[in-house]
């Protein structure tokens, strides 16, 4: 199928209150931009982003297709058709654009590397787990220019299954979007945690649905500057009983960037015990810049803990004094302080070279939007 | 060492420090003691720095040199150290990491070497056990789930890596209990010098049982009332603020 070349055709909402915050009009430029042809293109240098002591497969994507694994191969299959199904117009958008699926194997930790070059790239992700087995990757998102790299994520967990996802969003400019679509079972486990920075817009959507006691945790950090424009609509739903859920994001914004989280817990009838838990909480840099937080709640049993805070504010001037006062200069009291607020969202990261790797992306995002 | 001449201050449009002058040698413990509302706390705010509080007259001099022209952090390089009467929280920043960023940010403005993490390690070990917190306070958020008296522990050792020229010491002792005050008085004494000067604010006559002063000055409505020898601790003690003042 040929690819799209309008942004009308693209098929998004226009007056939809889950896509008001979204601003992906670069998408543009990147359908503009012609395909390229990469057969001399030299390799791309994955040594800046790997994870230290990643003993797992390692495959490397430039403009979505798939060029490398690498010294380590593993079980990951690519096959040359996707088979996302339809849901919301950027999954469906990878589905059928995406020049491979990809699967990942229970048992791997796998590193996705992924070169934005220009244009448009989609890519149709599959971590469908069997029970009591557990997937872990990450996915680390680089490259820049006129492009637009639009990831659709499915993730099946069966019984007592885990997947673990984390998220490097470090594509410089361009549009990078994702629609994650997940079904939990019994006791099974999501958990995500993402990187956002670079990019000129963002949107990350999530739905994924918990059976008895499953467990999805979805977290993050945005680090916005200049006229970047995040946006984040996740929704969790619980249908069964004892289900667990929490969804931690910081947000550093600054200068004219806009960054939104909205987030929606859903409890069905009959999902008791549910316990579900949203913390937002947003620094703004300068008084320029937007931060937009929105919980939302359905609940439709009665025994159920939903709980939800949303704060936005300035660094707390009270411990900038108590840095200073101590011979800190208020630059560095600053960095310090911006860099506490987002290290939190990390705190849940068990590995620690993976919990180093995504402090280091936050500290040089931080770095860039000061 | 400090020298305050004359010096007014407001808070907001309200004048709090109302020509209040005071000469603290080297070597010398001075202790200011005062009711509430006396400007205390304002005193060691203005000297640090913290904004809001407004300097409308007056000078201070740390070793001749204008307080009032430096940022807080080179007061701090410049040697003065302000011990809080109410420390803050910082989630997120170990005390560790808190205390060695302090050390080297104002060893690098002094043009001094940094101090390697070994020897920093070796020397946070050794005050925190002279001040009985633990390596795990160490490694917590600054202050983050720290009792009262902890915080104010803790705000004697991050003086004791330091080594400040003057330390103002706003209240340390409140919130003590009479453990952690033996503690905190033994610092100071201990660190007492020919080289280093403290100014204790204080409440109560109880720390300068511990710790001796050279001079009291009694600090009321914004200015200095009496000063004397560690003997007006009692009479205060005695009489009360009211009756020192007639």
């Amino acid at each position: 199928m040929s690819l799209p070349v309008r942004l009308e055709e693209l098929g998004f909402p226009k007056r939809h209150e889950d896509w008001r915050w979204s601003d992906l009009s670069a998408i543009q430029a990147a359908l503009d931009a012609s395909p390229r042809d990469a057969a001399n293109d030299p390799a791309p240098d994955a040594s800046p982003y790997l994870i230290p002591d990643h003993d797992g497969p390692l495959l490397i994507f430039v403009d979505g297709r798939f060029i490398d694994q690498g010294p380590t191969p593993g079980h990951v299959t690519t096959e040359a058709e996707a088979h996302a199904p339809e849901r919301g117009p950027l999954g469906a958008l990878a589905a059928r654009h995406s020049a491979v699926r990809v699967t990942a194997q229970p048992g791997e930790r796998v590193h996705l590397i992924h070169f934005a070059r220009g244009g448009q790239a989609h890519l149709d992700l599959h971590y469908d787990c069997p029970a009591g087995e557990a997937i872990r990757v990450v996915e680390t998102y680089v490259g820049g220019g006129d492009c637009w790299t639009n990831v659709a994520v499915t993730a099946n967990v069966g019984m007592r299954g885990k997947v673990r996802r984390a998220v490097r969003v470090l594509q410089q400019g361009g549009v990078w979007t994702e629609s994650v679509t997940g079904a939990l079972e019994t006791a099974a486990h999501y958990g995500s945690i993402s990187m956002i920075a670079n990019a000129a817009s963002v949107r990350s959507e999530y739905a994924l649905t918990l059976g008895d006691e499953a467990d999805a945790h979805v977290d993050g950090t945005m680090v916005a500057g200049g006229k970047q424009v995040f946006d984040i609509v996740g929704r969790i739903r619980h249908e069964g009983v004892g289900g667990t859920s929490g969804q931690t994001w910081r947000t550093v914004a600054g200068d004219r960037a806009q960054a939104s989280f909205a987030g929606r817990i859903e409890v069905a009838r009959g999902a008791q015990q549910t316990d579900a838990n949203e913390d937002v909480k947003a620094l703004l840099l300068d008084r320029t810049a937007t931060v937009n937080a929105k919980p939302e709640l359905e609940i439709f049993a009665d025994d159920v803990k939903c709980a939800h805070g949303a704060t936005v504010g300035e660094l707390d001037k009270n411990a900038l004094f108590y840095l200073a006062s101590r011979g800190i200069p208020s630059s560095e009291a600053r960095n310090l302080l911006t860099e506490a607020f987002v290290a939190d969202a990390f705190e849940a990261v068990e590995n620690a070279e993976l919990r180093d790797v995504l402090g280091a992306d936050a500290r040089a995002a931080l770095g860039r939007v000061k | 060492m400090l020298a305050i001449n004359n010096l007014h201050a407001s808070v907001g449009d309200k004048p709090i420090i109302k020509g209040l002058s005071l000469d603290l040698p080297d070597g010398e413990v001075h202790a200011i003691m005062g009711p509430n509302g006396s400007g205390k706390s304002t005193l060691s705010y203005v000297l640090a720095g913290r904004a809001g509080y407004e300097v409308t007259d007056g000078t201070a001099t740390l070793d001749g040199r204008d307080l009032f022209t430096m940022d807080p952090h080179e007061r701090a390089a410049a040697g003065l150290f302000l011990g809080l009467q109410y420390p803050v929280e910082i989630p997120g920043v170990s005390n560790l990491n808190f205390l060695r960023t302090a050390l080297n940010a104002q060893r690098t403005s002094r043009g001094e070497d940094t101090v390697s993490a070994g020897d920093f390690m070796r020397t946070a070990r050794e005050e925190a056990e002279a001040f009985d917190l633990s390596m795990d306070h160490m490694k917590r958020g600054v202050n983050v789930g720290f009792s009262g008296g902890e915080k104010k522990r803790n705000e004697m050792v991050q003086m004791a890596l330091l080594q400040p020229k003057l330390a103002l010491l706003d209240e340390t002792d409140s919130g003590l209990d009479i453990d952690a005050l033996r503690v905190v008085a033994n610092g100071i004494n201990r660190m007492r010098d020919p080289r280093r000067s403290f100014l204790l604010i204080t409440h109560y006559q109880r720390l300068l049982d511990y710790v001796k002063p050279d001079r009291i000055h009694v600090l009321q409505d914004g200015r200095i009332t009496r000063s004397g020898g560690p003997e007006l601790a009692a009479e205060l003690e005695r009489e009360g603020y009211v009756g020192i003042a007639a």
